[in-house]
């Protein structure tokens, strides 16, 4: 029988793992919770580096290209198709359309990007205070402008790609910046109607927080991956090898979820684990591993780096 | 920014800033749960509710594991997370009450039924 390969996430990485996977010979399916393959690509909508080709394009174009060599390759999609849990044996609980059901693989690639690094302050909880990448969701995919007078809280690339995003959208960027939370108060009676900093007040309907990101590895620790601290990986990370492959025996992470990096990076990473899946099945040789590693550029030399110095931090026993 | 004259602790108001939004508990709670001697943040989990909500923890763990390093000076890289624990999406209880057996690649089933969560 041929062996099979579930990737969770059909983002950047999933995509290209799944290729990989596929391409090697292997039975492959990609369930990813949103009703179309593509993740982060389907909501930003500035041109990225994807690191195959040569230069930037539409995201969405990057997406539908990925797809259609995933497509090509043999791959097989569920979409609206949600991973609640993983279990012993790499046992997955999926719900499509209300109904549950299990997922076992031979092998399993985590590709579930990452999620907004929060930044609590007063009046956070407003209506009108919105995550970074839930607003380019709100503003790319669903077309919706939520106001017309925006605060961005975050000093780096996200916060940058917001505005755009917003001033792309016919929203006007009232404030942006990054300020300690003591210092930061969302005031208004029934929404936002100011956004205070200090002493000074902007008047706003509108607050984002792009404070950045943090891996999204909640499956791969479910099935008992640990967990390592990496400043240059976001925070918290599943500490798996240079191969990208877990401690637990058949799991592989790749892409934002094991530490957030560029859509480049991401891609890079996600033929690695695709490469070193098949590889674990019989499928390819250390040879191919070696090649794909090396062909990955320097972002992904780094990224790996980083991993061989994770020190894992150990989580109190439940007693 | 610029120099507002007042110092940061002077600013915070800890009974006005949810630090975990699903179970809403607020700063000061964090801050009580550490005063009582949690030392970490599956300590501060168990006393508090923070991380037990919808979104699990997604919100609310970078933040108390940073607490927690500030009020024990254990590195921040040494404060370990909480469990995760299944599920990390909201389930509707029909539909686990529903919960069959499938396998990804053939129609061969190798689950059983009694998976608890």
């Amino acid at each position: 029988m041929t062996p099979s390969v579930v990737v969770v996430g059909a983002g950047p990485a999933g995509l290209v793992a799944a290729t990989e996977a596929a391409t090697a010979g292997a039975s492959v399916t990609v369930l990813d919770e949103r009703a179309e393959p593509g993740g982060q690509l389907r909501y930003r909508v500035q041109p990225v580096t994807s690191g195959i080709g040569s230069d930037a394009e539409r995201p969405d174009r990057l997406a539908d290209r990925l797809l259609d060599d995933a497509l090509a390759a043999g791959v097989r999609f569920r979409c609206d198709a949600t991973v609640a849990g993983c279990f012993a044996g790499l046992e997955l609980l999926l719900i499509e359309e209300g109904a549950t059901s299990r997922v076992v693989a031979d092998a399993m690639i985590v590709a579930t990007g990452s999620t907004d690094l929060p930044y609590p302050f007063a009046g956070a909880t407003l209506p009108g205070v919105f995550s970074g990448r839930g607003m380019q969701i709100l503003l790319n995919t669903h077309r919706v402008r939520p106001g017309r007078r925006f605060a961005i809280i975050g000093g780096a690339s996200d916060a940058e790609e917001l505005a755009v995003d917003v001033m792309l959208a016919g929203g006007e960027v009232v404030w942006s910046g990054i300020a300690p939370a003591p210092f930061l108060r969302a005031e208004g009676a029934d929404g936002v109607r100011r956004l205070a900093v200090g002493s000074d007040h902007y008047a706003v309907d509108v607050i984002a927080i792009a404070v950045g990101r943090q891996a999204d590895p909640a499956l791969a620790t479910m099935a008992g991956t640990p967990l390592a601290f990496s400043p240059d990986l976001g925070g918290l990370v599943p500490q798996i090898d240079d191969s990208l492959q877990s401690p637990v025996r058949g799991l592989f992470v790749a892409g934002d979820a094991a530490g957030v990096g560029s859509v480049a990076a991401v891609i890079a990473e996600g033929r690695l684990a695709g490469i070193t899946a098949a590889a674990s099945l019989g499928l390819a040789s250390n040879e191919d591993v070696a090649a794909v590693r090396a062909a990955g550029g320097p972002e992904l030399t780094w990224r790996l780096g980083r991993r061989t110095t994770l020190e894992a931090v150990t989580v109190q026993p439940y007693e | 920014m610029r120099d507002t004259g007042r110092d940061e602790r002077e600013m915070l108001d800890a009974g006005a800033v949810f630090v975990c939004r699903c179970e809403e508990i607020l700063l000061d709670e964090i801050v009580a749960a550490i005063a009582d001697g949690a030392q970490s943040v599956d300590d501060i989990k168990r006393r508090s509710r923070a991380g037990m909500g919808t979104c699990q923890g997604i919100f609310c763990v970078p933040v108390i594991a940073a607490m927690v390093a500030q009020a024990t000076g254990v590195p921040i890289d040494r404060v370990a997370g909480i469990t995760a624990r299944p599920p990390v999406r909201p389930v509707m209880l029909e539909a686990l009450a529903d919960l069959h057996s499938d396998v990804a690649d053939e129609g061969e089933s190798t689950a059983s039924d009694e998976e608890g969560l």
